[in-house]
């Protein structure tokens, strides 16, 4: 049996399950939750202003796209873990593809920002 | 399973985010708009179970992340419980940071 | 006074003369410092003289007597039968194994996965015996100590979701085996052995459930071994395609 090419990918899958594991709850309690109810950043200008911040860009998109990856890597495991055993292929094509067309959405709407 | 499952979730912020992104693209307004909408109950009951989801990652990667990386100091192993305890720590340094970002911006 | 009794559910299969695995109970004496594996040999002693099962040492050292006790891979000597008191108790063999008798395993695909990860030092140089033996600090002996603490007694194998599904995955044990040799500081054979382990039947077959771990009888964490397995693949991925000079 030979080296596999897994690495590539599950590095990715590694960083993406560290970073939004230290970052991502917060992230949705600050966001999703009390930026909308105006607890942070209540003034729309100001909030926009953040989010256009060359750093908040780099987060969001390293965010998404390493979140991404991750998520992709463990559903295509799951998937054939659920009994779709002749379809592994396909499903991981499909999951990684997804992961790389959100990682290229993600970078235009921090270039269009 | 469940574990697995959470990275549905995961990948739902992200879409979550890119959508934020766009909407902000769009002006203040439509931000404004945007966010009127994320208070709704429908879609605040929605994102609490995402928001348990997304920190049941967390707890079961910290829970993890000892057996994958084996710490040791010479030639005794750190416990399991320090670098879980350790990850913890930096969770909420991170998370007073953001907090204090997000305070300092308005 | 009536003695105690438990009735213990044992799984036949004769190939020359059951078409099917079936179901035997066994009404067996209960007493408090009785394992399974007594019981078994009762039955055997007392009862039924066609009913076959491995064993050996019977103090958790040889890893013979695995089997399936109420649905869980449990070593039958390690077993105690006041764990279950009143209820029956449901013995199997090892689940993913072919059945060759009874609550015998056929365990060649085992012991293949075994040999497959190399289990053994390989040297480059090797020094004549007046140069003396191969030396090693404690802290590089603890590096791999826990994972040579394998008994081989595939209760891991039984408890493995991915062994079940993909028989072709090398499994814990032979996966913790074969990390077990990649962080010994007297091995030089980590190109040929990650050829294996770093394959997509060796470690990246692995979804860290962790079951493996949770029966392990000895501790050994096998799926620690296997997650320690995936950086060190990743780390010689790395290498391999950033610094293709100077193979170790």
């Amino acid at each position: 049996m030979a080296r596999s090419n897994e690495p590539a990918v599950w590095s990715l899958f590694a960083a993406g399950g560290a970073l939004t594991a230290l970052v991502l709850p917060i992230h949705v309690l600050l966001f999703v939750f009390l930026v909308p109810f105006g607890v942070l950043a209540g003034d729309p200008d100001a909030l926009l202003a953040f989010l256009r911040h060359p750093l908040f860009r780099l987060y969001a998109f390293v965010l998404c796209c390493l979140g991404l990856v991750h998520a992709a890597h463990r559903l295509r495991f799951t998937l054939v873990d659920l009994g779709l055993h002749g379809l592994a292929v396909p499903i991981a094509w499909i999951c990684y593809l997804g992961a790389v067309l959100g990682t290229v959405v993600a970078l235009y709407a921090v270039i269009v920002l | 399973m469940l574990r697995e499952l959470t990275s549905v979730f995961v990948a739902y912020f992200a879409f979550w985010t890119i959508c934020l992104l766009f909407q902000a693209s769009r002006g203040p307004e439509q931000l404004a708009a945007f966010l009127t909408t994320m208070r709704k109950p429908g879609w605040l009951i929605w994102h609490a179970i995402g928001l348990l989801a997304v920190l049941f990652h967390t707890y079961t990667w910290f829970e993890t992340a000892p057996k994958v990386l084996a710490v040791r100091i010479g030639e005794k192993r750190v416990p399991d419980r320090v670098i879980v305890g350790a990850q913890w720590v930096a969770f909420v340094v991170v998370a007073a940071v953001f907090f204090a970002l997000l305070r300092l911006a308005g | 006074m009536a003695e105690e009794t438990i009735v213990l559910r044992v799984q036949r299969y004769r190939p020359e003369q059951d078409s099917d695995p079936y179901f035997q109970d066994y009404e067996v004496p209960y007493r408090k410092d009785w394992v399974v594996l007594d019981a078994l040999n009762w039955i055997k002693e007392y009862k039924d003289g066609t009913l076959s099962f491995r064993w050996s040492c019977r103090m958790g050292v040889c890893g013979s007597c695995g089997m399936m006790v109420n649905g869980r891979p449990r070593l039958t000597c390690n077993t105690f039968l006041r764990e279950f008191y009143p209820n029956p108790i449901t013995v199997e063999p090892l689940v993913n194994f072919d059945i060759e008798r009874d609550l015998v395993i056929c365990m060649d695909t085992f012991l293949e996965k075994l040999k497959k990860v190399k289990p053994w030092i390989i040297r480059r140089e090797v020094k004549s015996p007046e140069e003396g033996p191969y030396n090693q600090t404690p802290a590089q002996l603890y590096r791999y100590k826990q994972f040579s603490m394998c008994i081989n007694c595939m209760l891991c194998y039984a408890a493995c979701p991915v062994v079940g599904m993909h028989p072709e995955f090398l499994g814990p044990a032979a996966l913790a085996l074969g990390v077990r040799y990649l962080l010994d500081s007297r091995d030089q054979g980590w190109n040929e052995r990650m050829e294996e382990v770093g394959s997509h039947e060796g470690v990246w077959g692995c979804t860290f459930v962790g079951e493996c771990s949770e029966v392990c009888p000895k501790h050994v964490d096998p799926a620690a071994a296997i997650q320690q397995g995936k950086v060190l693949a990743t780390l010689d991925w790395f290498k391999r395609w950033l610094m293709p000079w100077g193979q170790k």
